[in-house]
């Protein structure tokens, strides 16, 4: 049973360390490939700041918020071992901040300790007059992506750098099964016009007196539009970019301008600190995420087709229930084709 | 009336930002820091230098709620300014968690720092071994960078800093018209003060970044307290002990205890250990005292035995020793009644 996965960032690796993991131990063929052509530190998850937030408003799937749930739950649980700082993951505490009263988000009881901004802790803050304080978690993409490529590794899982032109090409070349997690560049195999890049700037500072997140909401520009400050292990994230639609991967003056003003003018300790580095990376914009089956036909075989892409700005929020619900389509494929078997007893 | 000469004696947190504040009471002085040991000598480089405060219980708890408000709300303003790094002032959270339910589940220092609540269940789950906890926002002001910042305070209103051990504070007269004494546990010696004694205490530096909170257990004993360059581990509360030299068991004894708080921290690496006394005492020594020898006049204003609490009581106690201070400069300005022949 051969499973090639396409895409290499988290969606990507995660999900094929979820399908190995899961499935390995009852089916012997299972041979798990993951194609990409670009890895770590290349991909769109390298340049994500890492916070673990969903959008505020309910998405329009209510799976997604089980799945961003299901995501909390198990890097929490993985924050108690030595390897936590290994996967790049750690607690961090921070502010939201609005210039207005707005409704509690759905994910309250899914972070720690959420609680409304007290009047001192706005203080700081002189253009927002209201706010949340809680703590979440910081999954560095960088990081994480390392850990994962070194767990696969581990597993046997091979790894093939390649431009797949066509699911069909894929087929072709012997896969059972293809996993589809390319992203926002998923339309280059399969046109999909929901399917947007939702362009980000952003710039890495050495700030390491920074211990919050200061996430900034402005409704009228939209989310992402709107100043952040996020601390990372080491460097802390400044952002504030999101444009619809531009593919340009070169880093603008103007973004830059816009996002050391917009973060300097919210945390004027930042004056101070030296920029390490800047990047632009592109959110898989989708009215949802696309998660669901595909039966492929190529010549005389059906080639299966699970589709896993388009998580927008909060694909590391959501990455571990997407890819355990892209698993759980997995185990239905293997179900139909009665390969599921237990491994025979010793005698 | 001529310039009032005082000398501080004693360069860490008190001796630094008593300098700072005597000239902004005080009209016409000149401020001279005189010192053994200087920044990053001091038991002041040592500690964390995390507000949270601790309880004295020889001093009115409305005073040592003043002087921790008083501090918090002088480095709150200076952690949102843009001299934040510069100062090594900074916000930090976290949470303060209990094995036993504590006799005081709400201290006096609730409402001085910000947004402090009980620990939910949920936050709790994270330290299995303990039934209770406080989660809330303070301040980090941290030793080795906010110790230069004052000095450099005191140069810029025409302070000295001197070098140099004093055995007796006699040797300051006729030099010097006031003399503060912050001493800390020099003050044995100085002040002739039995009351004051060292609380050693031995501290970890660990490179651990990914850490964003604090951690202290209720008790004082097991911290972790992230810095801008490292995370201090602490500690030890050892009473009448003198000793300097860090000590490997203790050492392995933090580190296994912090660890049980917080196993990220076994990816801990470049681990220093760190030793300082704690100038203890029951409660810290604001006072003036005239000295008299045959005709000999020298007033002093003892600020000193601040303990664990230094950091947080530094600024409020600092202000009362300068205005202190500024009674002494004013006594002096009255002349005493001279007998005419």
């Amino acid at each position: 049973m051969r499973v090639v996965v396409i895409g290499a960032g988290v969606i990507g690796l995660s999900t094929a360390l979820c399908i190995h993991d899961r499935y390995q131990p009852v089916l012997q063929s299972l041979d798990v490939r993951v194609y990409a052509d670009r890895f770590t530190p290349l991909t769109n998850t390298d340049v994500a700041a890492g916070l673990w937030q969903p959008y505020l408003s309910n998405p329009s799937n209510p799976q997604e918020t089980h799945w961003n749930q299901q995501t909390f739950d198990y890097l929490l649980s993985h924050l108690h071992s030595p390897n936590a700082a290994d996967m790049g993951l750690a607690l961090i505490s921070g502010y939201n901040l609005f210039h207005e009263a707005v409704p509690d988000p759905s994910w309250k009881d899914i972070v720690l300790g959420f609680r409304k901004l007290t009047p001192r802790e706005l203080d700081m803050f002189p253009d927002y007059s209201y706010g949340w304080f809680n703590t979440s978690l910081i999954l560095e993409g960088k990081r994480y992506l390392q850990w994962l490529t070194e767990r696969l590794t581990e597993r046997g899982v091979k790894f093939s750098q390649r431009k797949v032109e066509s699911l069909e090409e894929v087929a072709r070349g012997g896969a059972d099964v293809i996993i589809n997690c390319t992203g926002v560049r998923a339309g280059e195999l399969q046109p999909d016009p929901m399917l947007q890049p939702g362009r980000g700037q952003i710039i890495k500072v050495d700030a390491p007196w920074m211990k919050h997140f200061i996430v900034t909401h402005d409704p009228e520009r939209g989310i992402y539009r709107s100043p952040y400050i996020i601390p990372g292990i080491r460097e802390v994230t400044l952002g504030g970019i999101f444009q619809l639609g531009n593919w340009s991967e070169v880093n603008n003056i103007q973004d830059h301008k816009s996002i050391w003003e917009g973060c300097c003018r919210l945390e004027p300790t930042l004056k101070k600190a030296e920029i390490v580095s800047e990047c632009t990376g592109f959110r898989p914009v989708r009215p949802q995420v696309r998660l669901e089956r595909e039966r492929l036909r190529f010549g005389p075989s059906n080639t299966e087709l699970i589709h896993n892409y388009g998580h927008g700005g909060y694909g590391l929020t959501i990455h571990w229930g997407c890819a355990l619900e892209a698993a759980k389509l997995f185990g239905e494929v293997l179900e139909e084709r009665k390969l599921l078997r237990m491994p025979p007893s010793h005698l | 009336m001529d310039t009032v000469r005082i000398a501080v004696v004693g360069a860490g947190l008190m001796g630094l930002s008593t300098a700072v504040c005597i000239p902004t009471l005080v009209p016409r002085c000149s401020v001279t820091v005189i010192a053994d040991k200087f920044t990053p000598d001091t038991t002041s480089d040592v500690a964390a230098g995390i507000l949270i405060p601790h309880a004295y219980p020889d001093t009115p708890v409305h005073k040592q709620k003043q002087w921790f408000r008083e501090t918090f709300d002088h480095l709150f303003s200076i952690a949102n300014s843009a001299e934040a790094g510069d100062a090594g002032v900074y916000l930090v959270s976290g949470w303060q968690i209990f094995r036993s339910m504590p006799t005081e589940e709400v201290p006096f220092w609730a409402d001085v720092v910000l947004g402090f609540r009980k620990m939910t269940e949920a936050e709790l789950k994270k330290f299995p071994q303990h039934v209770f906890g406080q989660a809330f926002t303070t301040l980090k002001c941290e030793g080795p960078v906010y110790l230069p910042w004052l000095e450099k305070r005191v140069k810029r209103s025409g302070g000295l800093m001197v070098p140099q051990r004093i055995e007796d504070l006699w040797e300051l007269h006729p030099s010097f018209d006031i003399v503060v004494n912050c001493s800390g546990l020099g003050s044995r010696q100085l002040a002739g003060d039995s009351t004051i004694f060292p609380v050693r205490g031995q501290v970890l530096k660990v490179q651990a970044p990914w850490l964003k909170h604090f951690i202290r257990d209720g008790s004082g004993l097991t911290y972790i307290y992230p810095g801008t360059s490292n995370v201090t581990l602490g500690g030890t509360r050892q009473k009448g002990d003198w000793n300097l030299s860090p000590d490997a068991e203790i050492s392995r004894d933090i580190f296994s205890r912090c660890c049980a708080l917080e196993p990220s921290l076994h990816r801990a690496c470049d681990i220093r250990e760190k030793v300082g006394l704690r100038p203890s005492r029951p409660g810290i020594r604001l006072q003036k005292e005239l000295l008299a020898q045959d005709s000999r006049r020298l007033p002093v204003v003892h600020h000193y035995g601040h303990g664990s609490g230094g950091f947080s009581m530094h600024w409020g106690t600092a202000l009362e020793a300068a205005r202190l201070v500024n009674e002494c400069a004013q006594a002096l300005g009255s002349p005493a009644p001279k007998s005419k022949l």
